[in-house]
């Protein structure tokens, strides 16, 4: 390929070439005149006055006359009246925005194309106030306005604009914005780019092009601008033109020189060679040049540079892709069931059999014999005073085997036990009595000895047997395995049923949830046992119970008999101490300062000394160095190089700072530091629950119960890589602290610890106060138990209180069969208390206030050298020391030259452990019972 | 076969017979037995359609006329519920009831039987009918 260099008439520069396929247009900017031509061989000239403009500047071909734009001065729009010939024009009156524009003020900057239905767009940037497009369909009678730009643009060369039609779009390039438009210029939308446009073009095959003003990138993008791929090249393109059959892309090299013009049909890049057209193209700056592509044709010219002129080449010729008839072929897709429809089956072999039975039993004995100690002196159990007793192991029953007592008791929090003895009637295997079953009756006895009326008083397992080698006599200890059973009860069952508080930090983990009943159990003044049925059933300890009354006559003789409360065991007052110990996490953020004028150094004439320079290494080294502390910035004052005088005479003399030392030596710094540490605090609680009348009355007795709550603080790292979480909030100067309290560990729990240990000291007092106990034996009554209250009404005696102990005895060879009772009472008064709702001690606050020396560094300036300068002290020259550097005669001090910092240490009131104590003593009162000697 | 009835929730102490005693006054009496497995690794369905079908605890009276007749037990899976329980009615106790103590079930019991007369009534019991037990 080869262009060709066409010379114009006239010396004419082409300012501008429109047209294509056969006819074209030239614009000379030399004589603002217009050059026709069909060939480039042969010219005819048309001048501007002919046209009727001043100085026409854009033109586009129609199918049967040209449209041309003049620029400043009258301005207009301007069509040609003799087809495509161009000899003769007339100036269109424009129609727009509701006026007639008769002398329509085009600015420089605006471009002119003639769409396929004949359709005229223009982008205008008119001298008044219109910036956009507008289009007309009547050759430029009457215009419509289409999108207007928000601002104008300038006419830069970097906002040259564009307008191309092609592919069935108009494409519009307005102040570096690519805008597209798919219904023939009506409406416009903007096409992302990754730059501001300045050369587009578009190839046959839909994809568009564009440049960037110094980007030195052709970028191409297939999608409409939702992505582009880039193209390197050392040409700065600023114009693009689309024939149809190609994109052109017009670029100048980086350095300057002679254009390149670049094509793509969709292929890739390609460069016409342009080599010696003109070789003075600057690459940022370039003079107009001429450029326009048809189907025939490529065209550019220059109108400026060493060499002027218009060139011509052969267009690429665009080749469609060859169309390929289709071969038609029917198909049919048969679908056949072919995967089975799987069901996975699976037999899962286990095992049956027959029902699960649980027989149950409805025991009807006469409301008699479970009837009231009404001071009768009857045996509601046995009213005859025949009974029996009905031992079963292992479902058989061995009473008729049964030798000696049978013993059963039953106490608060214990488990009930019975031990018995029997003489088997055949030789037993150990493991044929450990562990079995074993129930045992108390009934009347009936007319052929059989049981009647049987009551349970016993269910359990034989714990332990022992045999009597001689008689063959098996002892059985039995019990009702309370505590395993208890131990197997969920904490829910416990948590729902028994009540109280409970904290790992005053009772411990428990080993099992027996451990963890018998804790909770403390702060709630009930008591736990299992029933003849072996279920468990918790027992308050006054209110709820089932009421009984015993007189004189119900009981065995002279059974009656009264422990009062010891001194030994009552408690006045029970102290809860607690020790709630958690961290604080502290920062400190100071800033050390230092700073000495440029004077200091360099003196003054004959009346100040210069000094050896602090130097840049050495606050480094002494900030870097600071041990616990963090820098987090370091700003150091430079001197500024130069020469200063160091006074006004001339003797004086300068000193020089060059370039190269400034950097060393330092004025001064400022250095951000900052320091973490944790500090324990104990908040100690020390309260006394308290029984004001009982302790007026016997004296002091205390007790004391505690628990120390911490909340540890062990993550790695922390205190000297800042970044480790959590992570303090530092301000500029000063100090911030954070409480360390994890969920669950928070002032919240602190108190809910503190108020299960005055929970405890209530449920103490009390408890303390039971220990009194009123005895007496019944004849047997199987149905008494824990869950009765028992009033003592005897002439000597009235006492009330719940039963904690009962001893059923049966001698069957004796007859004998007595119910020993006892029961629990305390202090005499017969009141109720609930227990209380606890008001808990303030929590004690810290004294964080701290003056402000706190944060101050110490650094300080000393000089030796100096007649005047005293010893050097190491440990009290805590600062910058350096010395004259023309020391005096009679100096006999020097010291080193050196920086040190002093950092402000943590006092010991921030960094040691805090113990903030509180104090209170709660007093309260406990229920007391019917206790009166006659 | 692991699954059996306790008298606990812990499932320590087996059951062999519940046991409920009242005086010739006829008033309700209530209790509660735990059905489940100590052993690991076990489950209990119904035979029928294991994991669908819920497993039941039925009331069988064994002696239809005297006694304590099915429909005087109540039977539900809360103290509450024995309120509203129809007595003789089955009570489902789930599709699938898996081993160990933390998953026995608690059966609450109501007696309303009229007898007055004091006696020994033997001839209700609660089953556990059509289960399979497997492993899990």
């Amino acid at each position: 390929m080869a262009w060709t260099k066409r010379t114009l008439p006239g010396g004419a520069l082409p300012f501008g070439v429109y047209g294509g396929n056969g006819r074209w247009l030239v614009m000379d900017v030399n004589t603002s005149n217009i050059i026709l031509t069909d060939d480039f061989t042969a010219f005819t000239t048309v001048t501007a006055a002919t046209v009727g403009a001043s100085f026409p500047t854009h033109a586009a071909k129609g199918a049967s006359r040209w449209y041309l734009l003049d620029d400043p001065g009258t301005g207009g729009f301007y069509r040609s009246t003799d087809g495509l010939t161009g000899s003769t024009w007339e100036r269109i009156n424009c129609n727009f925005r509701g006026g007639v524009e008769t002398g329509w003020p085009f600015d420089a900057g605006h471009k002119i194309a003639v769409l396929p239905s004949g359709r005229l767009v223009v982008v205008m940037r008119t001298a008044s106030d219109f910036y956009g497009i507008a289009t007309s369909d009547d050759e430029g009678v009457t215009w419509t306005e289409r999108h207007t730009t928000a601002t104008a643009w300038t006419t830069a060369i970097a906002n040259v604009p564009q307008i191309i039609g092609i592919n069935g779009k108009v494409y519009a390039v307005i102040g570096g914005v690519l805008l597209s438009s798919s219904d023939a210029g009506v409406t416009w939308s903007t096409v992302t780019t990754p730059i501001p446009v300045l050369g587009f073009c578009a190839f046959p095959n839909g994809t568009i092009a564009i440049s960037g003003n110094g980007d030195y990138l052709l970028r191409t993008s297939t999608n409409d601008g939702t992505s582009w791929t880039s193209t390197a090249n050392d040409f700065n393109v600023f114009y693009g033109g689309s024939s149809g059959a190609a994109g052109y892309m017009l670029g100048v090299p980086a350095a300057g020189g002679p254009p390149q013009l670049f094509y793509n049909e969709g292929a890739g890049w390609f460069g016409f060679a342009t080599t010696g057209v003109n070789s003075a193209v600057d690459a940022v700056t370039p003079p107009h040049i001429s450029f326009a592509a048809a189907n025939d044709l490529v065209v550019f010219g220059t109108e400026s540079g060493t060499e002027t002129g218009l060139w011509t080449e052969t267009a690429i010729v665009y080749v469609p892709p060859p169309v390929i008839e289709p071969i038609t072929a029917p198909l049919r897709l048969e679908v056949q069931a072919s995967a089975a429809l799987s069901l996975g089956m699976r037999l899962q072999v286990g095992v049956t059999g027959a029902a699960l039975s649980l027989p149950a039993r409805l025991a009807v004995i006469a409301d008699g014999v479970l009837g009231g100690l009404n001071g009768s002196g009857g045996w509601p159990s046995a009213p005859l005073g025949r009974w029996r007793s009905v031992v079963m192991l292992d479902g058989v029953d061995v009473s008729a085997q049964t030798v000696g007592e049978i013993v059963i008791q039953h106490a608060d929090n214990e488990a009930r036990t019975m031990q018995f003895s029997f003489r088997p009637v055949a030789v037993m295997q150990p493991m044929s009595i450990i562990g079995r079953r074993v129930e045992a009756y108390f009934a009347q006895l009936g007319e052929s000895g059989e049981a009647v009326a049987a009551q349970l008083m016993f269910k359990g397992i034989l714990e332990t047997p022992t045999i009597n080698m001689q008689s063959g006599v098996i002892s059985c200890s039995c019990h009702d395995q309370m505590q395993e059973i208890f131990a197997n009860t969920p904490r829910a069952w416990i948590d729902a049923n028994v009540g109280g508080r409970w904290r790992q930090e005053v009772s411990g983990e428990p080993a099992d949830n027996f451990d963890y009943l018998e804790a909770r159990r403390l702060s709630v003044p009930v008591s736990v046992a299992l029933d003849v049925q072996q279920l468990p059933v918790v027992l308050p300890w006054r209110d709820g119970l089932a009421a009984e009354t015993v007189q004189s006559a119900d009981m065995v003789d002279n059974s009656l008999s009264v422990d009062l409360p010891s001194r030994d065991d009552l408690r006045t007052r029970i102290t809860c101490r607690l020790q709630y110990r958690f961290e604080r996490l502290r920062g400190r953020a100071v800033v050390a300062q230092y700073a000495n004028g440029l004077q200091f150094y360099i003196g003054a004439g004959a009346i100040e000394a210069s000094k050896l320079w602090l130097t840049t290494a050495m606050v480094k080294q002494s900030v870097e160095g600071l041990r616990g502390w963090t820098v987090e910035s370091l700003s150091i004052n430079n001197p500024p190089p130069g020469t200063y005088d160091r006074g006004p005479a001339l003797e004086d003399g300068v000193y020089v700072i060059s370039p190269s030392v400034a950097p060393d030596l330092a004025l001064g710094f400022e250095a951000k530091c900052s320091t973490r540490w944790q500090q324990t605090v104990t908040q100690d609680y020390t309260v006394d629950v308290v029984l004001p009348a009982l302790e007026a009355s016997i004296g002091r007795v205390s007790e004391e119960i505690g628990a120390t709550f911490e909340v540890p603080f062990d993550v790695r790292d922390w205190g000297t890589d800042e970044t480790v979480q959590p992570v303090l909030a530092l301000p500029t100067v000063g100090d911030v602290v954070q409480e360390w309290k994890p969920t669950g560990q928070q002032d919240a729990d602190r108190d809910e610890v503190l108020r299960t240990l005055l929970d405890q000291a209530w449920v103490r007092l009390w408890d303390s106060s039971r220990s009194g106990r009123v005895r007496f034996a019944l004849p047997l009554r199987p149905n008494l138990w824990l869950d009765n209250f028992v009033t003592v009404e005897t002439a000597s005696l009235n006492a009330s209180g719940k039963v904690v102990e009962i001893e059923h005895r049966m001698d069957p060879e004796t007859g004998e069969a007595v119910t020993t009772v006892a029961l629990a009472v305390g202090l005499p008064g017969a009141t109720g208390a609930s227990l209380p709702t606890w008001t808990l001690p303030s929590t004690p606050a810290i004294d964080d206030t701290r003056p402000p020396e706190t944060y101050s560094f110490e650094i300080g300036t000393f000089v030796g050298g100096d007649g005047a300068s005293v010893p050097f002290d190491e440990e009290a020259m805590i600062g910058f020391s350096t010395n004259q550097e023309q020391p005096d005669l009679i100096a006999t001090n020097f010291y080193p030259h050196q920086l040190s910092i002093r950092a402000p240490d943590v006092e010991a009131l921030d960094r040691d452990p805090i113990e903030l104590e509180a104090v209170a003593e709660i007093a309260t009162t406990i229920p007391t019972d019917l206790l009166e000697l006659l | 076969m692991t699954f059996a009835w306790y008298s606990d929730a812990g499932l320590t102490a087996p059951l062999v017979r519940a046991d409920f005693v009242r005086g010739s006054t006829a008033t309700p009496v209530n209790r509660i037995a735990y059905f489940g497995s100590t052993d690991t690794g076990k489950k209990l369905e119904n035979v029928d359609d294991p994991g669908v079908d819920p497993v039941q605890v039925t009331v069988v009276d064994s002696t239809v006329g005297p006694g304590v007749e099915a429909a005087d037990v109540k039977l539900a899976l809360s103290f509450a519920g024995l309120d509203s329980a129809t007595g003789g009615a089955p009570l489902s106790i789930g599709t699938t009831i898996l081993s160990g103590a933390a998953n026995a079930v608690a059966v609450f019991i109501r007696i309303t039987s009229a007898i007055t007369t004091p006696s020994n009534n033997d001839d209700v019991s609660l089953q556990v009918l059509d289960w399979l037990e497997s492993d899990v």
